[in-house]
């Protein structure tokens, strides 16, 4: 970010208030020092939203006080609304071609508006909630807040949902984060039902309690389902929408082909460019944790086990980490050490040591028993992400980075805690995610340049580059047996890789959410996933064998239990919960992943 | 292959998704809204134009910057403004952005800056959109519209974007977790 000694001449510079000798002395010093570019580009940034922002809200204020005095009413008043805030647009910049978007809105939107009468209120809400208004005007969503037809809802940033109840007759829409919906009234004629447009996101439906001849409609991008007396969810992201049937029965029509399929309860369908458009077996879905333990105090951002599973660690933003007895019963002990959030936890191969890492530059080695602080690795130039023990204990990496976007991949020796090596020249971005192989010759990276790197560890060479992922890396993780790399992305897939060869093995799909953790089953063949929720894959075949659901708020970590027979989820609403991993798989059920 | 890949919508959706980034490198380098604005303008109808020469929609935003630049230089160049740009500070503003943009997107940063002023207090966010809507002539019309001294309400105003900027720092923060 930008220092604030640099913040106000920059700021002056941009507003024309320097004087030439000033400018001209400024950017001298913009020509040759990139960090005070960067700074004048972030600043030039902040003034272009502000600006966006002002100039929409007042064009907003100005539309309604004109609509005021219009004699117009209902559709005619919002088609004029819209309109105008079209050439307000146009004048901007870019507008002709957003106002495709626009008009496609009015026609979804127009036509059948009773402005006054309450499709739905909001019974329940968590972090950023918005309504969006017809003429596209956000304001904050409010508990009880009446949404009329036409109104959208959006959902914004971790954590954020929002309940809507249907008071006609009590249907319900749960609307998860990150997530653009828009309701009306049933468009059809001689239909008394609901309409709801899925833009991007997760929406759980609720209508089992609709009357008959009301049916809802959801449609998204890639498919409209028609259903009534059922409780459905539907996830719609990048090019696919995925629809699990709970209860009751839906029929889902594929947009692209305009083909029809039933869909009955259990099952889910994928409406995608892909051929495959068949209801499949839903996986077993495990909705109560079996234990759940909350810390109130700061979130929990990394979480590791001991080797005896009798001890649960977790390191928290306030740079605190704690120690829990396996139940999650209890906190232990408390090790305070580090100034800055602890991103990353590990324990050592044998036990005798948990390695933790901050944002403040330092990884700290503890006694896990006593909790005394043993020694620190320094000489780190930015904050760590991550980091990981070799095999035998001897070494330890981390991953991060400093500056606006510098890699930083160093290796250490325990015993001596002193720097031994670094991995350079490679990674274009901060590393995000670090892992040793089984043999403990090769250390996988990956990094916010999207990109895995297989390092050959004794010399600092790069063997392979796994370039399947289209955004950042988040979590790395190779099976116990070694077989088997799997990477996490921003992406929203996880990929299984050979790590002999880096050849891309299969990409596991269905995620709706930010995946950010990963982790392996003892047995290996079974990769938990978690997003929102945990997904359990069988590796081999790249089926889901379980879903571990009841989170409203994203997951942080994903560990499986020493002994692999339960699965321990962090959550960033600052919860652990144990859950039984021993689910039973379903019964039949193709891969809903694909090499 | 371009042509065939990017339609007219997905240009369009390519230009608005970008906007922020490329309108803020424009105006790193012009330090005039209505400049960069007009400058905007015309590199969204190169692109349009000319969009069948990108040849992965990934590379979009590099290509619409190269094209920014050049059209910032024209600009300049056409219009006979008074002080010409250095070629290299646009050069380099151009880098900045896109190791900005590698940082800390545009569509993050705007997404996150919009959710911080709905959450400012009305009066903090009547005054900030009051500086930056075009509807005062400048700080002293502000200062009267909200009973301030001058000083104070650039103290003011200075306040509320110290806030806003912790805010965004925070919700990312969170992001990156």
């Amino acid at each position: 970010m930008i220092s604030p000694d640099d913040r106000e001449p920059l700021q002056a510079y941009l507003d024309g208030e320097l004087s030439e000798t000033e400018a001209a002395a400024l950017e001298l010093r913009l020509r040759s020092e990139p960090a005070l570019a960067d700074a004048l580009v972030l600043l030039s940034r902040e003034e272009a939203i502000l600006g966006e922002w002002a100039g929409s809200a007042r064009a907003n204020q100005e539309h309604e006080a004109e609509a005021a005095t219009l004699p117009m009413s209902g559709a005619a008043s919002v088609r004029r609304f819209t309109i105008r805030r079209l050439i307000a647009i146009a004048a901007s910049g870019v507008a002709a071609l957003v106002a495709v978007g626009f008009l496609s809105l009015l026609f979804l939107g127009g036509g059948h508006n009773e402005p006054s009468s309450t499709l739905a209120t909001v019974e329940e809400m968590h972090g950023d909630v918005f309504i969006v208004s017809e003429n596209g005007k956000s304001i904050a969503a409010q508990l009880g807040q009446r949404i009329a037809p036409g109104n959208g809802i959006r959902t914004q940033g971790d954590g954020s949902f929002v309940v809507l109840t249907f008071p006609s007759d009590q249907s319900r829409l749960e609307i998860g984060p990150d997530t653009t919906i828009r309701l009306d009234n049933a468009v059809t004629p001689g239909e008394r039902g609901k309409q709801v447009w899925l833009e991007q996101g997760t929406v759980a439906a609720d209508v089992s309690k609709q009357p008959s001849n009301q049916p809802m409609i959801v449609t998204t991008p890639h498919a409209e389902a028609r259903f009534l007396e059922t409780k459905s969810s539907f996830a719609s992201a990048g090019s696919e929408t995925r629809i699990e049937q709970l209860k009751g029965q839906m029929q889902l029509t594929r947009k692209r082909d305009g083909r029809s399929i039933d869909v009955p309860t259990g099952s889910y369908a994928v409406a995608s460019a892909r051929d495959d458009f068949a209801p499949q077996p839903l996986p077993n879905q495990v909705l109560q944790p079996r234990a759940a333990a909350k810390d109130q105090t700061s979130p929990m951002l990394s979480a590791a086990y001991s080797m005896d599973g009798a001890t649960l660690v977790t390191g928290h933003g306030d740079g605190t980490i704690k120690l829990w007895d396996a139940a999650g019963s209890e906190v232990r002990r408390t090790l305070k050490g580090h100034k800055r959030p602890v991103k990353a936890l590990a324990f050592s191969p044998a036990g005798g040591l948990l390695a933790s890492a901050s944002d403040d530059r330092f990884v700290k080695l503890w006694d896990p028993v006593n909790g005394t602080d043993v020694g620190t690795l320094k000489g780190l130039k930015g904050g760590i992400d991550a980091i990981a023990f070799s095999p035998d204990g001897t070494q330890l990496a981390t991953g991060g980075g400093f500056a606006k976007a510098t890699p930083e991949v160093r290796l250490f020796d325990v015993v001596s805690r002193q720097e031994i090596g670094s991995f350079q020249g490679e990674h274009t971005n901060h590393v995000t995610a670090v892992a040793f192989s089984r043999d403990g010759k090769t250390l996988a990276t990956g990094g916010k340049d999207n990109v895995i790197k297989l390092w050959d560890v004794f010399t600092r060479l790069v063997r392979h580059t796994l370039d399947g992922h289209t955004n950042r890396i988040v979590s790395l993780a190779y099976s116990p047996d070694g077989q088997t790399l799997a990477s996490a992305s921003r992406d929203r897939t996880v990929q299984l890789w050979e790590p002999d060869t880096g050849k891309n093995r299969r990409i596991l799909k269905g995620a709706f959410g930010d995946v950010r953790s990963i982790a392996f089953a003892l047995d290996s063949k079974r990769l938990a996933v978690a997003d929102n929720n945990v997904t359990l894959y069988d590796v081999t075949t790249g089926r889901e064998q379980a879903s571990f659901k009841g989170n409203r708020q994203p997951l942080a970590v994903v560990l499986f239990a020493p002994g692999g027979k339960e699965l321990t989820t962090i959550g960033t609403d600052r919860t652990i919960r144990f859950w039984d991993a021993m689910a039973r798989p379903p019964v039949v059920g193709p891969a809903s992943s694909r090499p | 292959m371009a042509e065939r890949m990017l339609g007219q919508g997905q240009v369009a959706r390519l230009l608005m998704h970008h906007r922020t980034a490329l309108y803020g490198y424009i105006f790193a380098c012009v330090r005039n809204h209505a400049d960069a604005e007009d400058i905007l303008q015309n590199v969204s109808v190169a692109v349009t134009e000319s969009i069948g020469q990108l040849q992965d929609e990934k590379g979009f935003l590099p290509w619409a910057r190269e094209i920014a630049r050049r059209r910032v230089l024209a600009y300049r160049r056409q219009t006979r403004r008074e002080q010409p740009l250095d070629p290299e500070l646009v050069l380099r503003l151009a880098e900045a952005s896109d190791r900005v943009e590698r940082e800390f997107a545009a569509a993050d940063h705007r997404a996150a800056l919009l959710a911080c002023l709905e959450a400012l207090p009305v009066r903090s966010r009547q005054l900030i959109a009051m500086r930056y809507d075009g509807s005062v002539a400048g700080m002293g019309e502000l200062a009267v519209r909200f009973g301030r001294t001058v000083q104070g309400i650039y103290a003011q105003v200075k306040r509320i974007k110290t806030v806003l900027r912790e805010c965004v720092e925070r919700r990312m923060s969170l992001e990156m977790q």
